[in-house]
């Protein structure tokens, strides 16, 4: 029997045996990054619109309300990860009502992902033509209708774009959650894997990660180009 | 129609002490029904003259009215009611890229608020005043630059405004797409007896579609003057005819 034979036989054997625990960790980090997800989408999108509109020199500067979300969103993305989760272990519990699982893991990520997706937000907006503004402005629009009817139309595939890297970036940030019990592909991967010395299923985890992040990337683009229309 | 008193227009220091000053004590008035022209160099001054008559920009002193009403005086929700009757069109179109030519233009219907369903009509309406029906359902990037700018004036067009404010209309286009343009401006003063204010730094544009113009020099009115109407201008049918022509009569057989 030659080695490469071994290999995959002992490979296929450690899948078999377990496939259960494989596919409960894929489903905790769907869990964890659909959530995270929801948040940066219905938090960290109006906060990096507020962002962009209240800077200096933006549509309505507020230099106050810059400062607090501009902090927030440093402070949040400059702590290490993992003394964040732990640091934020008491507003979990109060929150969730434990700080153990993947309902609890999911509140940290959360707050990154709104972050990571705020600052990528204001940044894409600065990208829109200043002349999009001005325009908004000659027809008449409210402040939500230029971001609603102007701002976001033209910036789609951007917005569609971060969203992409954060939620890859996530996929990253999601793997250190079995510190509180969030479970995942990456906590799969230490325990099964790296832990039990069987480096095959910490490998076959590691792969899954790859085509995973392939496959949201190629999505995202795909998404992106198709509400491209600014060129040709 | 317009009437400016007495406005000025000064930018805060960068430094300490070194205030830029873009309009200096301009006071003039535009009739109803005329086409007002404003000519000078790059930095004279004029697109901001014209910012200023839809309170783009506001003054930093003096007084702006358009048929009577001082944007500046009007509540937030005044203004941007007062806006949509003043119409105005750019020298780079600025038409939505993500936005079809008919969404380009029902977005102005609806941030009127008019219903989707009796916004197509009307639609339709101006982008056939412009000759552009038939490209309603195509992005801007799938359109010439003359053709970007007649649908950016159907935009403007179709809250049937009093005023329309051309700033450099013509200037991102070869000779032959600026004709067109000139075109429907002349029409839309005929048709529509709109008051149109035209900022362009092309003499030749100006002497053909305006009453009156006012000379900028730095910030300062260097003079109002009668238009003298231009001699018969030549229409040419397509750009192949046009440079056949301003070239020399003589043409090799082909």
């Amino acid at each position: 029997m030659s080695q490469e034979q071994g290999f995959f036989q002992s490979l296929s054997r450690s899948i078999a045996q377990y496939q259960d625990e494989m596919v409960a960790s894929i489903v905790e980090t769907g869990i964890m990054l659909g959530a995270s997800l929801i948040a940066a989408l219905l938090v960290g999108l109006p906060m990096g619109t507020w962002m962009y509109l209240s800077r200096k020199n933006g549509p309505s500067p507020s230099g106050g309300i810059y400062a607090v979300l501009n902090a927030y969103v440093n402070i949040v993305r400059s702590v290490p990860f993992l003394l964040f989760v732990v640091a934020l272990i008491p507003f979990t519990r109060w929150l969730v009502g434990t700080s153990f699982g993947t309902a609890a893991a999911s509140v940290p990520l959360a707050f990154v992902a709104v972050a990571l997706y705020a600052r990528w937000v204001e940044q894409t907006l600065l990208d829109v033509p200043r002349r999009v503004v001005d325009l908004a402005h000659v027809l008449g629009a409210s402040t939500f209708g230029m971001v609603t009817r102007f701002l976001y139309p033209e910036a789609r595939s951007g917005l569609v774009l971060s969203l992409t890297t954060v939620t890859i970036s996530l996929i990253s940030y999601s793997t250190i959650m079995g510190v509180v019990g969030g479970g995942g592909v990456g906590d799969f991967a230490m325990r099964y894997g790296y832990q039990t010395y069987e480096t095959e299923i910490m490998y076959t985890a590691i792969v899954i990660m790859v085509v995973a992040v392939m496959l949201i990337q190629a999505t995202g683009t795909f998404i992106s180009r198709r509400l491209d229309k600014r060129i040709r | 129609m317009i009437a400016l008193q007495g406005v000025s227009k000064v930018y805060p220091a960068r430094r300490e002490g070194h205030t830029v000053c873009a309009l200096d004590e301009i006071t003039l008035s535009v009739q109803a029904q005329e086409v007002f022209g404003i000519v000078g160099q790059s930095g004279s001054g004029k697109s901001t003259l014209l910012r200023l008559i839809n309170h783009l920009e506001a003054p930093t002193e003096g007084t702006v009215e358009v048929a009577g009403v001082d944007l500046a005086q009007l509540s937030l929700r005044a203004r941007r009611a007062q806006r949509r009757r003043i119409g105005m069109i750019f020298q780079d179109f600025n038409l939505l890229a993500n936005k079809t030519v008919f969404d380009n233009i029902a977005l102005v219907l609806s941030l009127e608020g008019r219903r989707r369903r009796s916004q197509r009509d009307r639609v339709m309406e101006v982008l056939d005043y412009v000759n552009m029906a038939d490209r309603a359902h195509q992005h801007p990037i799938q359109l010439s630059g003359g053709e970007q700018q007649r649908v950016a004036i159907a935009r403007a067009l179709v809250t049937d405004p009093a005023v329309l404010l051309c700033d450099e209309p013509t200037s991102a286009l070869d000779p032959q797409h600026t004709d067109d343009v000139v075109e429907i401006l002349s029409q839309v003063r005929r048709d529509l007896g709109t008051t149109i204010m035209l900022v362009s730094h092309e003499l030749e544009l100006v002497k053909t579609l305006c009453d009156r113009a006012a000379i900028l020099e730095a910030g300062q009115l260097a003079g109002i003057t009668e238009v003298s109407a231009p001699e018969a201008r030549e229409t040419y049918a397509s750009y192949s005819e046009r440079a056949r022509t301003y070239l020399g009569p003589k043409e090799e057989q082909a």
